[in-house]
């Protein structure tokens, strides 16, 4: 059974349609990266799988369960969500509001204590647990936001742009943390940070106009768009040559930054037989650095954009 | 039920931690005391501003007039003040985006609108109960002892038509997003059914603003059959008032 099924699920706001008949599975304990340019319609479709916003057409299901929008769905019990900036009841301290969520979810006084014990230890907010959450840093609400959404142990769990406010530091926390939750849980992430996709997702969901580009596995992904990437750094700067490599068979696409250029390779056989070193070192300009390199998530999103 | 119950304790808290409840018993106690005195000093007050020449002779003053500024008090500052609290009962929650969170767990819609209502009425009850116990023994202390069984009559009306106002207010705020924009719309229904429903003719009889006006014969001679149909408007403005709200509420997208 899917973790998560998404069946012609469209939204339409008066005249814009956000999601556009968008069906998916998310399989049971798989990272997944929903990602899409800005005002692709991730955040609408996250919105619908969480019941807060009503679909104008179509189904979701939550480990089989069928969302109802704006009833007391069964669905809810499945699932843990965390908004891209968790707002929660500031004059409350961090361990009140868990302990308002637990009681939602109807757990025992006993079983409501431990959990709570164990999410704070998780979150590494013990220090903070009695301060009102007013006080909170936005990694601290972040942190708190994962607890509450964990708080029923959810079969799923959704989190929309985790890591964005973030600094580095809470990013990286944030991240480990996510990494951990992994066990026995499914994960949806939407994100625009990709090297974070690179990082800990196992599949990636690409949706651009509400559209669905593809679903599959990240490993998958990168083997279909595997054709390597030259990255050669030179002693001048080599403004001069970009125009003779585009123009050449065996590139792609060609990109500088300052004296680096980045070399999207037409055919693997080209790397083999050593033609575009022979064809770089006529140019006399020196190479300092020329390595070959895999794509990552970034790559492959923008060739599947482009495409589209 | 048990979901009710801890919606209804988080309210209670939050209109206690965040002040909301205090500036309403601020408001309440202050015409408790404050009306029979200045109902006892008023007198005083105009004598001494006489000018030469004109004097102002005023009746011995009673528990009646103490009464009179009790009711003007309530009715006037004290609902605006109230309306205006009230109108963020929801729209706080969604101009903060508490509900985001809250929204996506197993909770029913029609019992987190429903106890935002139990919450003021459990509030209000307790704040407006100390309110008229004060005021009754001040007024007694000050003047003379009165009926207390009709008092309490009349403050039961009284409270009735405040929680009209309120019930109203809180619909608004489920319907509206901007606070001031619900207090507006709640202030503007206590001055429709609070004065201008009395002077047309054909519904004056069930205008709740009777409630407010017939307190002098309610302390006389207790209920009287002139409140049962203001009473009866008042019910079913509280019950269309949370039936509306609840019915929105299940349908109302939660915006980012």
């Amino acid at each position: 059974m899917s973790a998560i099924s998404i069946k012609n699920l469209t939204k339409k706001f008066r005249l814009v349609t956000a999601v556009d008949n968008l069906s998916f599975d998310i399989e049971e304990n798989h990272i997944v990266g929903l990602l899409g340019p800005n005002g692709s319609g991730k955040t609408s479709t996250i919105r619908m799988i969480v019941g807060l916003s009503k679909p104008t057409r179509g189904t979701i299901r939550i480990a089989g369960t069928k969302v109802e929008f704006g009833q007391n769905s069964p669905a809810a019990h499945k699932i843990g969500y965390l908004p891209e900036l968790p707002s929660m009841y500031d004059w409350m301290s961090g361990y009140e509001y868990l302990m308002f969520v637990a009681k939602i979810f109807k757990l025992s006084r006993k079983t409501r204590s431990l959990r709570i014990r164990e999410l704070v230890k998780l979150v590494d907010l013990e220090k903070a647990i009695d301060r009102r959450i007013g006080t909170y840093s936005s990694g601290m609400k972040q942190r708190l936001g994962i607890a509450q959404a964990l708080i029923n142990d959810p079969k799923v769990l959704i989190m929309d742009e985790p890591v964005s406010a973030l600094d580095p530091i809470g990013r990286k926390e944030v991240l480990n943390l996510i990494k951990k939750l992994k066990k026995n849980r499914t994960i949806l992430l939407s994100t625009h940070i990709l090297t974070d996709v690179d990082r800990i997702c196992d599949d990636v969901i690409i949706i651009n106009h509400g559209e669905l580009i593809t679903a599959s596995p990240l490993a998958q992904l990168k083997a279909k768009y595997a054709l390597p990437i030259l990255e050669v750094e030179f002693k001048k700067n080599p403004r001069l040559i970009v125009k003779s490599i585009k123009a050449s068979k065996w590139a792609n696409k060609v990109t500088q930054v300052g004296n680096r250029l980045r070399i999207w390779i037409t055919d693997e056989s080209v790397i083999e037989k050593n033609i575009p070193l022979k064809f770089l070192a006529k140019q006399n300009i020196g190479i300092g650095r020329y390595t070959i390199c895999s794509p990552e998530a970034e790559d492959i999103f923008m060739r599947l954009l482009e495409k589209d | 039920m048990g979901q009710l119950l801890n919606l209804v304790k988080k309210d209670l808290a939050e209109q206690w931690r965040t002040k909301k409840i205090l500036i309403i018993a601020v408001v309440l106690m202050f015409s408790a005391i404050a009306s029979p005195i200045l109902a006892k000093i008023m007198p005083e007050i105009l004598k001494s501003v006489s000018t030469q020449g004109i004097t102002i002779t005023l009746p011995d003053p009673s528990y009646k007039d103490a009464i009179d500024q009790f009711i003007k008090n309530v009715s006037q500052i004290g609902l605006l003040v109230l309306v205006f609290v009230v109108a963020s009962a929801m729209t706080d929650e969604k101009n903060k985006r508490t509900l985001e969170i809250v929204m996506t767990k197993p909770i029913s819609r029609q019992i987190f609108v429903l106890s935002k209502y139990v919450a003021y009425f459990i509030s209000l009850a307790i704040i407006f109960t100390i309110s008229s116990l004060i005021f009754y023994q001040y007024s007694v202390d000050i003047f003379s002892e009165y009926s207390w069984n009709n008092f309490i009559i009349m403050s039961k009306c009284i409270f009735a038509f405040i929680i009209m106002v309120v019930s109203f207010t809180i619909m608004v705020s489920t319907l509206v997003k901007n606070s001031i924009v619900a207090g507006g719309i709640g202030f503007v229904f206590y001055l429709l059914f609070g004065t201008i429903l009395s002077m047309i003719q054909v519904v004056k009889d069930y205008s709740p603003n009777i409630i407010l006006s017939n307190y002098q014969e309610i302390l006389k001679s207790g209920y009287n059959d002139d409140l049962a149909k203001p009473l009866l408007v008042i019910v079913l403005v509280v019950i269309f008032s949370i039936s509306i709200s609840m019915l929105v509420f299940r349908h109302q997208e939660i915006e980012k």
